[in-house]
């Protein structure tokens, strides 16, 4: 199986320090994989390094193949890495509605101008919002905010999809419409998931493999087991 | 949340006998001569109208194609000494327009339109460079970073830009509002050059000739009217720019690196901050210090000690009538801003203290005769208390949009709490909202406090400022300009800069963390 992911002596760093040992981590594409670890420990961190937005400090990445970053030289910009990010809160753009943050992001991908509006429609299908086109991001709650945060995600055509605690401020039936509604896209268009999560309890239910930062150590990928994914109610 | 009502009652009581009042009185003569309507629609008054709008348009236009770059780079690039910049930028903004004027008449051979655009311009653009500043300081990081995953550098600037241009058209509309309404500047550069009449002085030279309040104001209503649509403007546009507001877990947007372009940036910001600050005080201490035999520090020094000596009393006089101003606008603009962000219909006491500021400075003058002069309040018509009273109505809404916009960013939960445990909306107002708030609140008294310092277009008309330091000034460019004039021009200006810069450097800085 082919890489989505690969690192070789990779330090993450924060301002100009370094936060972790030098670690060499692989991800096959198409897995769902946890990031677990105390708060601080560099999660975040490892998901924008890999994103390019912000440089590490020493050894390589490669995604899909493809070397992205060697040290703290930056040889891909982020926007060409192929990625999705969802951030926590879903850092939606408050200047414009839902139909025009989608726009905006297939006019950059290149899409035609008459192929947008059908594309939305299909976006909107995939995170069950069908009709939310006219509503302003400002008003939306916060499970409609991270699945229109999804789309905008999947606007991009991603390979990949780095996910930095959304599901952090949902309610549990949020929690697990979202969980499922992002196995069911992993499944269909075979995207590959870097998932951190200060909850893994209802994730790992749908995650292939855990990884564990801490005290800037990144332990060995440990597959979950099937008895670990029953998913836990609040 | 309740406001206090009798602390709300008392404080628009002040913003109507002061602020509002004269207007009503002056919209009222109109009533007893329609026919001073006529004059309108005639030829000279439709020119005057467009001279006036080119100016105002040509003064935002310029303070938008600096301040907007400017205002970017210091906010969110590694423009070398950016924490430099930052209060360099406000010092534009202290200066008085006549000080620039007085300066650059003599720089350059520019003169009319062009020299007074220039000057204007100059003096404010830092309206926008501020607000663009601001704006730009407010994006989240996280919004920023998912632009640039979408589509790099360009779709970050498109992304932003939304976000940023309703500050940037806020500031452009403010500096619109002051450039149109300016007396001093146009007045004094037709005074060196060629006649650039614009609307403000043909006002005042209605009134002077014939004191016929009801031509005064039919003269005005254009230029009123053309206030009112850029202030509206820019009520919505600071709407609009809340959007950028800060919301929990604020994370600070990413600083980016300028590169190669470093060097042109900072060319660009040194020649800025050259032309509107270094230059003009240059030539203000060149002028200060030379005499018959050329420059000298003997000469500076004497011509300051000249200054000092004969405008002693201007000075003082314009201290306190502007600190008074600016200490009792603060509690006032406190219960107003209080009341127009957690009121359901408080935006109105918004749109009643731009009203003031929105009618020719000239034109409130006149009203304030029209109100006070009056046998039964002789007393305050002539003494202090009217001056203090007209720079509190006239510049009110300034410190209302600075503490609205600090109330809205305070959470309600405070002021609900303390009620749960008894507090009375007073000390609400006073213990819980103002304490968190006080670099705003020294930040509005610091606005009140320059801008009465400056302000000499409604002054001029009044007896009782006719002792301030810029009526003096006035006076002395126009007839007798002599080396202690530009000394006293600096030490007014450093008298203007001293509370403006110390908000600036401790001030600023600790509303920006508690933002």
């Amino acid at each position: 199986m082919s890489l989505a992911l690969e690192t070789k002596g990779l330090v993450l760093q924060a301002g100009q320090q370094a936060i972790s040992d030098p670690f060499d981590l692989q991800v096959p594409e198409g897995q769902h994989v946890l990031v677990l670890g105390p708060s601080g420990c560099g999660k975040s961190t490892l998901l924008r390094t890999i994103a390019g937005l912000q440089p590490p400090r020493k050894g390589t990445l490669e995604l899909f193949g493809q070397l992205t970053d060697d040290g703290p030289q930056r040889l891909v910009q982020p926007h060409l890495r192929n990625l999705g990010f969802l951030f926590q809160d879903g850092a939606l753009w408050p200047q414009w509605n839902v139909e025009k943050t989608l726009s905006f992001v297939l006019k950059h991908r290149g899409m035609a101008k008459s192929a947008i509006p059908a594309e939305i429609a299909r976006l909107l299908e995939w995170v069950e919002l069908e009709g939310f086109e006219k509503r302003s991001t400002t008003t939306l709650s916060g499970g409609e905010a991270q699945r229109v945060a999804l789309a905008r995600a999947l606007a991009c055509k991603p390979r990949m999809l780095l996910l930095d605690e959304p599901l952090g401020p949902l309610d549990f039936e949020l929690r697990q419409g979202l969980l499922k509604r992002l196995h069911r896209l992993r499944n269909e268009l075979g995207l590959t998931l870097l998932h951190v999560t200060h909850d893994p309890q209802e994730a790992r239910a749908y995650a292939d493999v855990e990884i564990r930062l801490n005290h800037g150590r990144l332990r060995d990928p440990k597959p979950i087991q099937p008895t670990q994914t029953e998913p836990q109610g609040n | 949340m309740p406001t206090h009502r009798p602390t709300l009652i008392l404080a628009v009581g002040a913003l109507v006998l002061f602020g509002l009042l004269p207007l009503a009185v002056m919209a009222w003569r109109i009533t007893g001569d329609m026919g001073a309507l006529g004059r309108i629609i005639d030829g000279r008054t439709i020119s005057l109208i467009g001279r006036t709008a080119m100016l105002g348009t040509g003064v935002a236009g310029f303070a938008l194609l600096v301040g907007v770059p400017f205002g970017y780079m210091v906010a969110r690039t590694d423009l070398p000494g950016r924490s430099l910049w930052a209060p360099l930028a406000w010092v534009p903004l202290l200066l008085p327009p006549l000080v620039l004027a007085m300066s650059w008449t003599v720089l350059a051979p520019l003169r009319g339109a062009p020299m007074t655009i220039w000057i204007l311009g100059l003096g404010h653009f830092p309206l926008v460079a501020t607000f663009v500043a601001k704006a730009a300081r407010r994006i989240d990081r996280r919004q920023v970073e998912a632009a640039r995953l979408v589509g790099g550098w360009s779709a970050q600037w498109r992304m932003e830009w939304p976000l940023i241009a309703p500050a940037a058209v806020l500031g452009a509309t403010l500096a619109f509002v002051f450039a149109i309404n300016d007396f001093a500047v146009p007045d004094y550069v037709s005074s060196v050059g060629p006649k650039f009449n614009v609307y403000a002085d043909e006002v005042f030279a209605t009134w002077q000739v014939d004191q016929k309040d009801a031509e005064a104001v039919s003269t005005a209503l254009p230029l009123i009217a053309l206030t009112l649509c850029a202030l509206t403007l820019a009520l919505v546009m600071r709407r609009r720019g809340s959007l950028a507001s800060l919301a929990s877990g604020f994370e600070r947007p990413p600083i980016l690196r300028l590169g190669r372009a470093k060097w042109p940036a900072l060319v660009f910001a040194l020649g800025l901050i050259s032309v509107s600050v270094f230059l003009p005080v240059g030539q203000l201490l060149n002028e200060a210090g030379t005499g018959e035999d050329g420059w000298s520090l003997g000469h500076t020094g004497s011509a300051f000690s000249m200054a000092l000596e004969r405008c002693r009393d201007n000075l003082r006089a314009s201290i306190l009538l502007a600190a008074g101003a600016a200490t009792l606008a603060v509690p006032v603009a406190l219960a107003i801003g209080h009341g127009a962000a957690r009121l359901k219909r408080g935006k109105w006491l918004l749109a009643a203290c731009i009203l003031p500021f929105a009618a020719p400075a000239i034109l409130f003058g006149i009203g304030q005769i029209s109100v006070w002069n009056h046998p039964a309040t002789q007393s305050f018509y002539t003494g202090d208390g009217l001056v203090i009273a007209m720079l509190l109505g006239r510049y009110l809404i300034f410190p209302v949009l600075v503490l609205t916009s600090a109330v809205e960013n305070l959470s309600p939960r405070l002021e609900e709490a303390a009620a749960m445990v008894g507090v009375s909306p007073l000390a609400r107002l006073f213990r819980i909202v103002a304490l968190p708030i006080l670099p705003a609140l020294a930040g509005a008294w610091t606005l009140v406090f320059v801008f009465a310092m400056r302000e000499l277009d409604a002054a001029i008309l009044v007896p009782a400022a006719n002792k301030t330091v810029m009526f003096r000034l006035y006076n002395a460019v126009h007839f007798y300009r002599q080396d202690y004039v530009a000394a006293l021009a600096l030490v007014t200006l450093f008298v203007i800069m001293i509370p403006g810069l110390l908000w600036s450097l401790f001030a600023r800085k600790k509303m920006d963390v508690l933002s």
